[in-house]
């Protein structure tokens, strides 16, 4: 709780605050209970405005932190260190350095995916949240086909080309198949790039989007993806085609997340093709765009496999997805699935701290389906979400207020009343998805 | 590149400096509240509440003004720490301009809880009680109010309409909220009332009654009109993602976020807002899945465009040949502590400087001032 202060004691403090080594990590007392408090977010993967408001409140949030004095591991790592390792390394240092309490707050982009999928074949629902790095790649090269087709091999007998007639981002894709080419009986219209995957990463992802056109049925015609190891057989990674001919069947614009991380530490080759096959009747041409290769994902199960102790006690994630009705996720074994459990070792959480706190002293924010853009204003006065999040650790931290009060507190300011009556709390419509706040374990516990 | 980190650690500092010129981190520094606020506060616990104050060691914790950024309201805050044995009460009273506008009432510990009467069990008498008591303390009853609250039957999540007022219950879990709502029509609506009780004990107590005013109720802007002046913005919208300019989306054609509210365009003075929401068919870079406008319903006037950058969106699209699950990776071995990016080090020096001397400097005014006044 903030004292008023005496004006020596003010000029006291300020000549202590500039002589005082700034990491806060030298700070060793014998005896003392060791916090360590991480900050994480991916401006770079923002839209302009966002990404400043992700920049100030990380840098607000992490200077409040910093007043409290009692964070022995303090790190704001929003931008460009939020990298899917670092998060990995920094939870396992302080679940095994030993710390006392932990907590961790994300700003950024997350995906739930649901079970038994290409690159979920669990049998429960993972999340992953995105690092700084997002989608982009440094494996495949123009995969968005901006510069022409350098760094693709192209070939077959079909249009093969790079085009703005079509796209996904940017300006350009490739198109493959027979769109302006005659068909040919058994022809493969192909696109190319080999690619290493480097050793020591965990989950590498092959991302890409397509938009195909067809007038035939799978059996004759089809996009199809394939990954071949250098001096190895392609393996098939993804297919498709018409339900039937002769109408044309449009399919996309969609994503593709195909999992390489089998491929780690080898040469392969992406391949692409549109193949006509059997004969030379019916069309079929498709686009491509964004293709990419990332280990870019932060997963659930990767951070449960490091919080072996259970340090972990406040997690805030603001990010979609995350807290999805009845999703605290589960654990077993070593594997663990969501990010609450994954994070905070544990599944017996209140799914509703705020008005029905579990006491556990844990507790786990997130968003069921999609989180609200720091900018947005949330409709009283001038105030946005972003400043709800840096008053809530204001008040959590300054005024050492439990997490409900500390809710409560941020809303009187930026909604003019307390959180229950806020649509964080309530839930708000987005894009035909009920979203909200969610707030589960013990919205009674303070922050150290 | 020494150049840039300087620059960037220059203009963080900027950023840092104004932020926290204008967060509440300088909230401490306030100067005392008036004794005025402090009497009124406790006069509402012992008066209102019922407290026995006497069985409380009361002590005052803060007497702060509040200046939140971006400063448009300003209300003043006296706190007390109430402990007896077991635990304590953390209380909050609120006041803007010197009037009374709530208390928060937070229990820690194993608390007891000490009435000077004997309060109720059930909670529509305690809120009736506390209506009443108030309505004598402020010396104005709350009538209507109150003939809302006397056809609750029991506690339950309900709605109980007057002409141009509503009262709400929800109960969620051990919260249980009475709201009293005043109706404009065209489902403008300002809460007014608040009084929540947690666990049976009255925690949250607002009355913004005679400080909210409404400047205009006029719908100059229909619904139609609002949805096509936002779809006419957006068709010239852009946003940008790091130097690339993303002008190139696709706004579907359904659903709409169609909202229309009172929103305080002056401090503590509403007028009908419509925030129109568009949702864009897919995720665009930068995370953009939606474009919002805000368009004052009084005066047709936009109040703001953005790119609305959640985070994330639904699952991308399965792939048809399952492949396995990651293979958990060994864990690193603990890193060594990575140390704070020069800028930031420079920016925290800077801030910590610029915060500290411009608190210091408020107070020393501020109490040269007021020693001056005296």
């Amino acid at each position: 709780m903030w004292r008023r202060t005496s004006f020596p004691t003010t000029i006291l403090l300020l000549v202590l605050l500039a002589v005082l080594p700034i990491q806060m990590s030298s700070i060793k007392t014998v005896g003392a209970v060791r916090n360590g408090s991480v900050i994480y977010g991916i401006p770079a993967q923002m839209e302009a405005g966002e990404d400043q408001a992700t920049i100030n409140v990380c840098s607000v949030i992490w200077y409040y932190f910093y007043l409290t004095g009692r964070y022995q591991y303090l790190r704001n790592y929003c931008g460009s260190n939020t990298q899917n390792y670092l998060v990995y390394s920094v939870a396992n240092y302080l679940e095994t350095y030993p710390y006392d309490f932990a907590t961790v707050f994300y700003k950024g982009h997350s995906t739930y995916l649901p079970p038994n999928s290409a690159y979920n074949p669990c049998s429960h629902n993972h999340t992953f949240l995105y690092d700084n790095d997002g989608g982009g790649s440094t494996m495949i090269k123009n995969g968005g086909f901006e510069n022409g087709n350098a760094y693709w091999t192209v070939g077959g007998p079909g249009d093969h080309m790079v085009t703005n007639e079509d796209h996904n981002w940017g300006s350009y894709s490739m198109l493959l198949g027979f769109k302006y080419s005659a068909n040919v009986a058994n022809g493969r219209d192909y696109a190319y790039q080999l690619i290493t995957v480097p050793s020591g990463l965990t989950t590498v992802k092959l991302s890409f989007w397509y938009h195909l056109f067809t007038y035939d049925s799978v059996a004759y015609d089809w996009f199809a993806v394939y990954v071949a190891p250098v001096g190895g057989d392609p393996v098939l990674k993804f297919k498709k085609g018409g339900v039937d001919y002769p109408g044309l069947e449009v399919y996309g614009w969609e994503q593709v997340v195909i999992d390489i991380s089998a491929y780690v530490g080898q040469s392969i080759y992406i391949y692409f093709e549109v193949a006509n096959m059997y004969d030379t009747a019916y069309k079929t041409w498709c686009y491509i765009d964004d293709v990419s290769a990332t280990d870019n994902w932060i997963w659930d199960s990767e951070i449960g496999l490091r919080t072996v102790n259970g340090i972990h006690d406040f997690v805030f994630l603001w990010s979609c997805s995350t807290a999805n009705e009845a999703q605290i996720g589960g654990i077993s074994g070593t594997h663990t699935w969501g990010m609450a459990a994954s994070w905070l070792k544990r599944t017996a959480l209140s799914l509703n701290g705020y008005a029905n706190p579990d006491y556990s002293g844990h507790c786990f924010i997130g968003f069921q389906y999609y989180s609200k853009p720091f900018k947005e204003p949330t409709g009283y006065s001038s105030y946005t979400y972003g400043y709800f999040a840096v008053l809530f650790y204001y008040y959590a931290l300054i005024e050492g207020q439990t997490i409900k009060q500390a809710l409560d507190s941020a809303a009187t300011v930026c909604f003019g009343t307390s959180f229950q009556y806020t649509p964080l709390y309530n839930g708000y419509s987005y894009n035909g998805y009920l979203s909200k706040m969610r707030v589960w374990g013990d919205g009674g516990m303070t922050l150290p | 590149m020494k150049g840039k980190a300087f620059l960037n650690g220059a203009y963080i500092a900027l950023i840092f400096a104004l932020l926290l010129v204008l967060s509440p981190v300088q909230l401490g520094f306030a100067q005392y509240a008036e004794p005025i606020r402090r009497e009124k506060a406790l006069s509402f616990l012992e008066n209102v509440v019922q407290l026995d104050l006497s069985k409380y060691e009361v002590k005052t914790i803060t007497e702060d003004e509040h200046m939140p950024p971006p400063l448009p309201v300003w209300y003043e805050e006296v706190s007390y720490m109430l402990k007896t044995g077991g635990g304590w009460l953390d209380v909050g009273c609120l006041f803007v301009n010197d009037s009374f506008i709530g208390c928060r009432i937070y229990k820690h510990d194993n608390v007891t809880l000490h009435y000077t009467v004997e309060q109720p069990t059930n909670l529509i008498d305690k809120a009736k009680g506390l209506l009443k008591r108030y309505g004598n303390w402020i010396r104005n009853p709350l009538n209507r109010e109150m003939e809302l609250l006397e056809k609750m039957v029991k506690v339950d999540n309900v709605n109980i309409t007057s002409d141009d007022m509503d009262l709400r219950v929800s109960v969620t879990g051990i919260l249980v909220d009475f709201q009293w709502i005043l109706l404009y029509g065209n489902g403008l609506e300002l809460r007014v009332l608040t009084i929540s009780f947690e666990d049976y004990s009255l925690y949250w107590f607002t009355d913004f009654r005679d400080l909210y005013k409404v400047g205009s109720i006029t719908l100059k802007v229909s619904k139609e009109d609002a949805i096509e002046m936002a779809l006419s913005l957006a068709k010239n919208f852009s946003w940008k993602v790091g130097e690339t300019e993303i002008k190139d989306f696709v706004i579907k054609k359904e659903p709409i976020g169609v909202e229309l509210t009172l929103w305080n365009r002056e401090p503590y003075t509403f007028y009908p807002h419509w925030r129109i929401t568009l949702f864009l068919d897919k995720v665009y870079p930068g995370g953009v899945t939606g474009i919002q406008v805000g368009i004052w319903a009084d005066t047709g006037e936009i109040h703001y465009i953005i790119a609305l950058s959640t985070g994330g969106g639904p699952p991308p699209q399965d792939s048809s040949t399952p492949s396995p699950e990651p293979e958990p990776a060994p864990s690193p071995q603990p890193s060594p502590q990575p140390s704070i990016p020069m800028e930031y080090s420079c920016a925290i020096i800077a801030i910590t400087i610029l915060a500290v001397t411009a608190a210091s400097s408020y107070l020393y005014i501020k109490r040269k001032r007021d020693r001056n006044k005296t």
